[in-house]
């Protein structure tokens, strides 16, 4: 019969202890259990479980105390908010969710040590060994297989003068009045193609566009215009074009003291949607529920947009197969998916998120993964990278678009954004907010 | 415990929760409520005279309810501190809800003791007319009382009048029943002079009230009125077959005997004068106008100004003062349907009147007069004409001949408290009549007032801030003068309390408003009034109804009509009262206390200490025998617990030390039952440790100071500790049985308790018959131990007590560091472990402050700087708020850490990470951990 290894995270005051009470008292265990001793299970970080994954483990058990009786006051409530999302994720991408398993053992709980460690490892034998194959067929299977019947809107005709030219003037006032030191908008390369530009003076505004490829986050640069004096405040604020989708990054770069909201000018656009290289409407605009940006200190004028609410926002159809298929067929499909990474982090520089000084997947340390293209590698940098945008991701699906190997990154950032607003009723970037994850639970928490 | 109470450095915080528990070791913040003992600790002798005159018996808690104690009372006779303490929930309903704060549940309380000075003095102390009170008041009271939930309200007013008849009664004997001041201690008995001198202008009740309240704080008081009698409205607006004078007066003497002067017959109009000239007795350092409201109305109809149109209130003024006018054949029309017009139709009734009628716009059911007036009122023969507006009142030959009246329907009140009253066409009427007397409101007369308006009035009588205080400093302004209208004694009353307190602060210079703050209402439910009264603390018996004078006794005289209740009656209504507050607030108290230690405004405090470190000692809760339904315990008298006989055994105990049945002759035989709520899987599985080695001492007891007959039914003798196997071969060689086995039933038959245990050796049943059974009840963890664990951050063991950080290796200490245990809260334990547990603790938590230094542990959270991204999710993350920022990065505050690494489970970058759990560290673990393949099972 086929043996698993588990890591077994205990917290050290209440499930170490009980484990301990459990071996005092002559109780059995099982010798698959690992014990790592934390000192709380809000000390178990989700890279951890994914590195235990990683390097062999059949699953893994954390246990801490009951809810209220936390050494530490809260630890444990920030593990209960934690590992359920990151077993939904690792759910979504193949792994059996049982294989992740989330309880309480109070120290005098020997017995309840002994009895869960001995069903977890029954019910991780039963599972077997994880399945990290990718069949021969699905090794060259397209990103967008699976969605057979995806409903394609093509892209709206509409004017783009009037918005154009109430961007350049709106742009000019700001520069000339030095309102701002810098506006950060769109404009057509010599070669045709729409690119960011960031404009300076009044009398470069004319270079300013809008134009149904306006795709770039533009708040992705905020940061880098805002510290262009290293340690010295810049003395104005910059301006940014945003669209409904964009904007809300601002609210959450805001919470996570990125910058101050009033460092930033918000020139405003109601957007009529964004043309994907088909010419068809792209997948978050088919998806995109806000018509206004969010956060807006001006909309330019002649912007009456004659938006209609599409779809709900997650009902994107790949979603709903990938959670009908089986685990084995999610895990060869991610796998797949991931096998074509080429690790060049494109997704990583379009998203406004990614704001780490050093990027925890793009070091030489090895401690969560190395630094090579193996395909355990490149998973765990993506499922990596979606569990850090959890409750954080605001959709604007950038990463996705700039993919160069048409990976479906924006499922996973979807599909775990779903999973927030279903658990905390939490949507990012509506209001400046850190993501609840991070924060204790409200109200009262029921066991089990 | 005496050698505790009195050491210099051990501070004792008795009558306190521990409200919340904040910090770490050595520097706790400890967060104490201390409860309100009404008693001053450090002035209480424990001498007993508040217990000693207290009317209150409630059930003795320390005694297991074997006797009972008084409100003011001491836990036991060995407490420390020493001190007394009032169980008091807080203020009675009844008393809330008077105006005049009178503690109506203290004098029902010693008038149920037949202490009826002591309750006249207790009524006097807020009320200086409780003759008037007995008899015309609206009774809020009433209204308010708990008993009234459960069927009627308690007959207060009837008791107040019986206690002040009873008073009237013996007033040349009353001063002498008592030597106590009616303020309180001798040490306030005569207050201090203040020098200042106050001039009251009416001698109502609320003038009057004034007065006295003044008088008590040590000032000059002289009061003037206008009329020949004091007393103001309830001398003069009250007929006599309501309200007798004699007593009245009496009662104005006795104001007058607390040194209040009365200047009668004196009408005053230079109110600036009285505070600057000397005439009068003057000058005055301040002035209340109480002049209230004498002036009676009428509506401007047709035919009002005839000469046999009488206003209400100078016709009951003739009344009162005894000289009526004759009405003898006269039909009468008294306008208005409140108080003042019965009391005038009933008056008119009594003088002659043939007819009588009552005309008021409401329908009768909603008019502002006293229903169980109106039904008297009729009874003598009044008419009551209700729903009639009178439209003009109607004259021929110059003289009165009726009023006419239309029919109305009524619709309530609006939104703006504006009455709704329609006139019905066509119902024109007209009802006959020979005199008019209106009784349609009152007014003030405010012709005395300055010219200048220094005294400014408002709509309908004297403007004043919130201290009774009108815009000429120093002059006050209490009863209807100040509102304007008609309202009942208790609020004049009420207010004159009010003016007097403000008047007394303004006379000593002090600013501000501060009434006193009281402690909270108590409010009991339905189902609390009910179990009180299963419980036997209050009679079931109905309300006691006030008794009149035949119907032909009342005509041609103003014979009072109510009659007093009989002291049977009385006693029987006293019984009634559910005491809400447990303590009634008599304040016999107050006075007997010769410290001057009791304070019946005592507040809950709060305070905030810092520890280095805590041990717990909270204790255990004994096991009820009521949850094993086959002992019969509760249900079956003599089956005690081992508490329940160690009270009945202590020399202080409700037998004083005797061995007694409920019969009261000692016991032949006794069984003691072993094991009951322990090793049992209903209750609780663990061994309580102590029992074996008690039951065999409560067995030498019995058998020594009682002679009887002991029979022991136990399961295992457990005597594990030093001497106590010689103890248990001791007692068996006394001659006490032993048999073993576990009991099955106890039932009552005949004279004894049958008891019935399964034999353990020879495996069958086996009885005996004793006169008294004592359960050895075993240990159980306090009722709140899972709330005070989480206060303390100490976990629990699975039998519910506390949890030590190890069995062997550290059974004091707790996984909070600075918390340590001792006693029964950890476990069950006798009394030599206990004292032995407790030594250690307090060595533990002396070795710790000998040091006077902790040692952190060396594993806190720590920062890459370069790595911060600075987004805050670690300081959102951290439950200690010890994450801070410093130029766009995070910093740990090391002392506030305490090392969980929650912040680095969060930090996406993980730039912050945990010294001793370092991910590198984790990592290599797991990694190790997985490198070994797993033994087949």
């Amino acid at each position: 019969m086929y043996e698993p290894r588990i890591i077994a995270f205990l917290c050290s005051w209440c499930s170490y202890t009980g484990a301990d009470t459990a071996g005092i008292a002559r109780m059995k265990s099982p010798a698959n259990i690992r014990a790592v001793r934390v000192p709380c299970s809000g000390r178990v970080s989700p890279e951890l479980v994914m590195r235990a994954f990683d390097q062999g483990a059949d699953g893994v058990l954390v246990l801490g105390c009951h809810i209220g009786e936390c050494h530490y006051d809260t630890g444990n409530h920030r593990a209960a908010k934690r590992l359920p999302i990151l077993r939904n994720l690792m759910a979504f991408t193949g792994l059996e969710p049982e294989r992740l398993r989330l309880d309480w053992v109070s120290a005098s709980e020997g017995e309840r040590f002994s009895i869960i460690a001995g069903e977890f490892t029954d019910a991780v034998r039963s599972l077997g060994p994880v399945h990290w194959r990718v069949s021969p067929e699905m090794k060259h299977a397209d990103s967008r297989l699976l969605a057979a019947t995806h409903e394609t809107i093509p892209y709206p005709e509409t004017d783009f003068t009037s918005k154009t030219d109430g961007i350049r003037q709106k742009a000019r006032e700001l520069l000339a009045s030095e309102q701002v030191s810098c506006v950060i908008g769109y404009e057509v390369s010599r070669r045709g193609r729409t690119r960011p530009a960031f404009i300076y003076k009044p009398e470069d505004a004319g270079r300013l566009v809008w134009n149904p490829d306006c795709t770039n986050n533009l708040t992705t640069y905020l940061p880098s215009k805002l510290r262009l004096i290293k340690g010295k405040e810049p003395l104005k604020p910059v301006a940014v074009i945003v669209k409904p989708c964009d904007s809300k990054a601002i609210n959450v770069m805001v919470a996570e003291n990125q910058y101050r909201r009033d460092q930033v000018f918000a020139l405003g656009v109601a957007c009529e949607g964004i043309r994907a290289p088909d010419g068809n409407l792209q997948t978050r605009c088919v998806t995109c529920q806000e018509a206004v940006p969010v956060v807006c200190d001006a909309l330019v004028s002649g912007a009456t947009s004659s938006f209609i609410p599409r779809l709900s926002s997650y009902a994107r159809e790949e979603i709903a197969e990938l959670q009908n298929a089986e685990p084995v067929a999610r895990m060869e499909f991610w796998l797949a998916q991931f096998d074509r990474c080429i690790r060049c982090y494109a997704c990583r520089q379009a998203c406004p998120m990614c704001n780490c000084p050093v990027c925890l997947y793009e070091r030489d340390e090895s401690t969560f993964v190395g630094l090579g293209i193996g395909l355990n590698e490149k998973r765990t940098f993506h499922l990596g990278r979606a569990y850090h945008l959890a409750g954080r991701c605001v959709g604007c699906n950038e990463c996705e678009r700039a993919c160069p190997m048409n990976i479906p990154i924006g499922l996973l950032n979807q599909k775990l954004a779903e999973e927030i607003e279903a658990a905390f009723d939490f949507r990012a970037g509506l209001a400046i907010a850190p993501s609840p994850i991070v924060t204790v639970l409200s109200g009262e928490y029921k066991e089990g | 415990m005496v050698s505790v109470g009195r050491h210099p450095k051990i501070k004792l915080l008795a009558y306190s929760e521990i409200e919340s528990v904040s910090g770490y070791v050595g520097n706790f913040k400890v967060h104490v409520r201390r409860k309100p003992r009404y008693v001053d600790e450090s002035k209480c002798t424990g001498c007993g005279n508040c217990a000693s005159v207290c009317p209150i018996d409630v059930s003795n808690d320390f005694d297991h309810g074997l006797s009972t104690r008084k409100a003011a009372y001491r836990f036991s006779a060995q407490s420390v501190p020493g001190a007394f303490a009032i169980d008091k929930k807080g203020i009675a309903p009844c008393r809330a809800a008077c105006p005049t704060d009178q503690r109506a549940q203290g004098y029902i309380a010693l008038v149920k003791q037949k202490r009826y000075a002591d309750a006249y003095w207790a009524i006097r102390r807020e009320h200086p007319f409780p003759s008037v009170c007995g008899r015309v008041c609206n009774r809020n009271c009433e209204a308010a009382c708990s008993r009234g939930k459960v069927d009627e309200p308690v007959n207060v007013m009837g008791i107040k009048r019986f206690v002040a008849d009873w008073a009237y009664k013996h007033r040349d004997e009353l001063p002498n029943m008592r030597n106590k001041s009616i303020v309180g201690t001798p040490f306030q008995h005569k207050p201090n002079p203040t020098g200042k001198r106050v001039a009251i202008i009416g001698a109502g009740p609320a003038g009057l009230t004034v007065a006295l309240d003044l008088v008590r704080l040590g000032h000059k008081v002289k009061v003037f009125d206008a009329q020949p009698e004091a007393g103001g409205m309830i001398r003069v607006g009250i007929p006599p077959h309501r309200l007798p004078y004699e007593m009245l007066d009496w009662e104005v003497h006795q104001i007058l005997d607390e040194g209040v002067e009365l200047q009668l017959n004196t009408w005053i109009d230079d109110i600036p004068g009285l505070l600057k000239k000397k005439n009068l007795g003057g000058p005055f350092d301040s002035v209340l106008i109480a002049t209230g409201a004498h002036v009676a109305k009428k509506v401007d109809i047709p035919g009002k100004d005839h000469p046999d149109n009488w206003l209400s209130l100078p016709f009951l003024k003739q009344v009162c003062l005894g000289t009526p006018p004759d009405l003898t054949g006269k039909r009468i029309a008294v306008i208005g349907g409140g108080n003042v017009a019965l009391d005038c139709a009933r008056s008119a009734v009594r003088i002659g009147a043939s007819e009588c009628r009552m005309i008021f716009r409401k329908p009768k059911g909603e008019m502002t007069g006293f229903e169980w007036e109106v039904e008297i009122a009729e009874e003598e023969g009044v008419t009551m004409c209700g729903a009639t507006m009178f439209k003009e009142i109607l004259l021929e030959d110059d003289k009165v001949v009726g009023v006419k009246c239309i029919r109305t329907e009524y619709h309530g009140y609006d939104a703006k408290g504006r009455i709704l009253i329609d006139e019905i066409p066509g119902t024109e009427h007209v009802l006959p009549a020979d005199i008019v007397i209106w009784a349609t409101g009152q007014g003030c007369d405010l012709s005395f007032l300055p010219e200048d308006g220094s005294v400014k009035p408002v709509k309908s009588g004297i403007d004043s801030d919130d201290n009774m205080m009108t815009s000429l400093p120093g002059v006050f302004v209490a009863g209807d003068v100040h509102r304007g209208t008609t309202f009942y004694v208790v609020d004049a009353i009420g207010e004159g309390h009010h003016a007097a307190r403000s008047m007394d602060r303004f006379l000593r210079g002090e600013q501000g408003i501060r009434e006193p703050i009281l402690p909270p209402k108590v409010d009991i439910s339905e189902a609390e009034v009910r179990a009180r009264l299963s419980r036997g603390e209050a009679s079931l018996a109905k309300r006691v109804l006030i008794r009149t004078i035949p119907l032909k006794e009342r005509y041609h005289n103003f014979h009072e009509v109510d009659l007093t209740l009989t002291e049977d009656e009385v006693l029987l209504e006293a019984e009634r009262c559910v005491r809400c507050g447990t303590c009634a607030e008599c304040l016999e108290c107050v006075a007997a206390c010769e410290r001057g230690a009791i304070d019946h405004d005592m507040q809950e405090s709060h305070e905030e200490l810092t520890v280095g470190t805590i041990i717990l000692a909270t204790g255990f809760r004994d096991f009820d025998p009521v949850r094993l339904p086959e002992l019969n315990y509760g249900k079956i008298p003599n089956i005690l617990t081992a508490i329940e006989f160690e009270r009945l055994v202590n020399a202080s105990g409700p037998t004083n030390g005797k061995v007694l049945l409920k019969n009261g002759q000692p016991p032949k035989s006794v069984a003691v039952v072993h094991c009951v709520g322990s090793r049992d899987a209903r209750t609780h599985e663990y061994c309580s440790r102590a029992c074996c080695m008690y039951s065999l001492k409560i067995s030498q007891l019995v058998h020594e100071y009682a002679g009887a007959e002991v029979h022991e039914i136990y399961r295992d003798i457990r005597s594990f500790g030093k001497g106590y196997e010689e103890f248990y071969n001791r007692t068996s060689k006394m001659g006490v049985h032993f048999y073993h086995g576990k009991v099955k039933s106890i039932e009552k038959i005949n004279d004894y308790l049958h008891v019935t245990w399964d034999e353990a050796f020879h495996g069958q049943p086996d009885t005996i018959d004793v006169d008294m059974v004592i359960l050895a009840t075993g240990f159980e963890p306090q009722a709140d131990t899972a709330q005070v664990a989480a206060q303390f951050g100490v976990s629990r063991s699975r039998d519910g007590f506390f949890l030590e950080r190890h069995p062997k290796l550290a059974p004091v200490e707790t996984t909070s560091e600075g918390i340590y245990l001792a006693g029964t809260c950890q476990s069950p334990k006798d009394i030599p472990d206990t004292v032995a547990q407790a030594g250690a603790a307090a060595a533990a938590a002396l070795s710790l402050m000998d040091q006077g230094i902790i040692a952190l542990d060396p594993s806190i959270a720590e920062v890459t700087t370069a790595r911060c991204a600075g987004c805050g999710q670690c300081v959102s993350a951290c439950p200690y708020n010890a994450i801070d920022f410093e130029k766009g990065a995070a910093k740990v505050n090391g002392y506030l850490c305490k090392g969980c690494g929650t912040c680095a489970a969060a930090c996406t970058n993980k730039a912050i990470t945990l010294i001793h759990f370092d991910d590198r560290e984790l990592v290599a673990e797991i990694i190790g951990l997985l490198a070994v393949e797993p033994l087949p099972v």
